[in-house]
């Protein structure tokens, strides 16, 4: 138990990190492009949100089994298969999880008053400085909103795991996928207090993110 | 490349709107871009600031090369040493008016000037608040000190009183004027507002429709307007339309006139402002007129005077003047040195026009009016 409860964490946190450091800059180039490519790109960012996990699961095996592009590539580069690791799991969970890292933090960016950052610039701020000290400050609540979905949904993550990762203790097995086996092998304790740590972490992380959102100092600004 | 100007050659097509410019301003005092709307006043402003890529020309500064199209050269508004003011101020929401002001200065000798701005612009007891917690005027006074406190070798300024009350813009105008000197720093100021322009410019430049239709010094675009355009802008109320031309005099159907000086063949406007003009008793001159309508604004009363062929002439007058009563027949008479014969409009260099009808000997038309 202790493991799966280990394994989904290590995902969840890595997940969302790897998807704020790709997700960030896609989502800020949508927020301000007119390119005809803006559109096809939203859209297969949306996938995961309406197709369902057993069938982005099942392409992303395909993509990452050992007969796949991704799959063959890795194993000839690092020497091991993709499928049914820890490392295929985490690609397969930024697959799953990226509109609901994107979405928030485009938002957020579109929300941007654009003469702000332009106003940075004619100060002399370069790009960089200009997207640490006026574009995050001032998106923290996209941000925010991006990590807890992100994490959240990593940690609820079912039907792309049983696809991608099989069911490895220690490696792949994470509480969803416990709370199935030990529902299956009529272990109702056991699934039972996964349940109840996945529900009581969902409900504290969001709780404090709600809270942090009434901040004072937040409301001061707008 | 002249050293003591902000040398512009601007040309920007996009779909529905052209830009077109050339001008050197000179790198002193406060120049003003006058234009409506849609004039792409501020597109020009956001070429100079470099938050828009000119399409072809250049732009510089002194001996400072900030643009040129053939050489592939776009200088990036960090490089470029400015201080801007938009129009919707663009403070920094999440920041306090301190750290709004010292945003663009990272340097001891920097931040050392933080105190001396915010007591010169009277936000020293404001320093801690955030921009939403300001009025318009104060967050105007922020914007400011924000552009100059980094000493830059240009303020650009879009409608910076566009945002505040009017009856607050003139104390901004007067500490806007005052900051500039104190800080020795050129400035370029657009604004659709002519008492902006009256107030605060030494030189003056008119925009209509992405085109630069004059550029001078204030006396000279106010006062010799190059066509009708620029004179309406400038804010002289009457135009006379000229259906004829003869050596020496116009004609309209409103009467007949002296040249006011050597008219240009395209010159389709007899024009003067409303305080030149002159009204007399009627049969003393040649423009005859019927007294249409008479009110108050201000401390100035207007008079309005029905010419033949429907045109109105407006005149306005101090209140203890004499007041003709509305219906009244009177002459009204321009004086030679206020008066000037304008084209429609002054665009690449060459006033426009519809043909104009030329009075030879051989077809001279009846008179118009009594004239002599």
């Amino acid at each position: 138990m202790a493991e799966a409860i280990w394994v989904t964490l290590k995902l969840a946190t890595i997940t969302v990190v790897f998807l704020l450091l790709l997700g960030t800059p896609l989502a800020w180039w949508l927020s301000g492009t007119r390119s005809r490519f803006k559109a096809p790109i939203e859209a297969i960012t949306a996938l995961p949100l309406v197709l369902p996990p057993t069938v982005l699961g099942f392409y992303l095996l395909i993509l990452m089994g050992e007969h796949g592009p991704l799959g063959q590539l890795w194993e000839t580069l690092f020497g091991h298969a993709l499928s049914f690791s820890f490392t295929g799991l985490v690609i397969a969970s930024c697959v799953y999880s990226l509109p609901f890292v994107v979405q928030p933090l485009q938002a957020a960016f579109e929300q941007l008053d654009r003469s702000e950052i332009e106003a940075a610039w004619t100060l002399g701020a370069s790009h960089r400085n200009t997207f640490l000290t006026i574009v995050v400050p001032q998106a923290r609540r996209g941000f925010l909103t991006a990590i807890v979905l992100g994490f959240a949904h990593t940690l609820g993550e079912f039907g792309v795991v049983l696809m991608v990762g099989g069911s490895i203790p220690g490696e792949t097995k994470v509480m969803s996928i416990a709370i199935y086996e030990y529902v299956e092998a009529l272990q109702f304790d056991e699934a039972q207090t996964l349940s109840l740590i996945l529900l009581a972490f969902s409900f504290l992380v969001l709780w404090l993110v709600y809270t942090l959102n009434r901040n004072r100092q937040v409301q001061r600004w707008t | 490349m002249d050293l003591n100007a902000l040398s512009i050659r601007a040309r920007l097509q996009r779909k529905a709107f052209a830009l077109n410019a050339e001008l050197d301003i000179p790198l002193q005092g406060i120049t003003a871009i006058l234009g409506p709307s849609g004039s792409g006043k501020s597109t020009l402003l956001r070429l100079l600031a470099g938050l828009e890529k000119l399409q072809h020309g250049s732009i510089s500064l002194g001996d400072k090369l900030w643009v040129d199209t053939t050489a592939r050269r776009h200088l990036p508004p960090q490089q470029r040493r400015i201080g801007m003011v938009f129009q919707d101020y663009a403070l920094f929401a999440h920041m306090t008016v301190a750290q709004n002001i010292a945003y663009g200065v990272a340097t001891q000798q920097g931040m050392a000037r933080l105190e001396r701005f915010l007591s010169r612009l009277q936000l020293a007891s404001l320093a801690d608040r955030y921009p939403a917690q300001l009025s318009g005027g104060q967050r105007q006074r922020v914007a400011l000190a924000r552009a100059l406190i980094t000493e830059p070798d240009l303020l650009l300024l879009d409608e910076p009183f566009s945002a505040v009350d009017a009856n607050l813009r003139q104390t901004l105008r007067q500490q806007l004027k005052q900051s500039v000197n104190e800080a020795g720093c050129p400035a370029l100021l657009v604004t659709h507002h002519l008492e902006d322009v009256y107030y605060l410019a030494d030189h003056i430049g008119v925009m209509v429709d992405g085109q630069l239709l004059q550029f001078g010094n204030k006396q000279q675009v106010l006062h010799q307007p190059n066509c009708k355009r620029v004179a309406e802008l400038m804010g002289w109320q009457n135009f006379l339309p000229i259906r004829g031309i003869t050596p020496g005099r116009v004609y309209g159907d409103w009467g007949g006139y002296p040249l006011p000086q050597e008219a240009n063949i395209n010159s389709a406007w007899l024009t003067i402002r409303a305080e030149h003009v002159q009204l007399l008793s009627a049969g003393t001159s040649d423009i005859a007129a019927v007294v249409s309508e008479v009110y108050e604004l201000g401390m100035s009363r207007i008079i309005s005077c029905r010419l033949q062929g429907g045109v109105t002439i407006q005149k306005t007058q101090s209140l203890d003047a004499a007041v003709p009563e509305v219906g009244d027949t009177v002459s009204l008479a321009f004086p030679l040195a206020h008066t000037r014969v304008l084209p429609d409009i002054y665009m690449n260099q060459q006033p426009q026009r519809t043909p104009l009808h030329v009075i030879t000997a051989a077809n001279d038309p009846k008179p118009l009016a009594q004239h002599a």
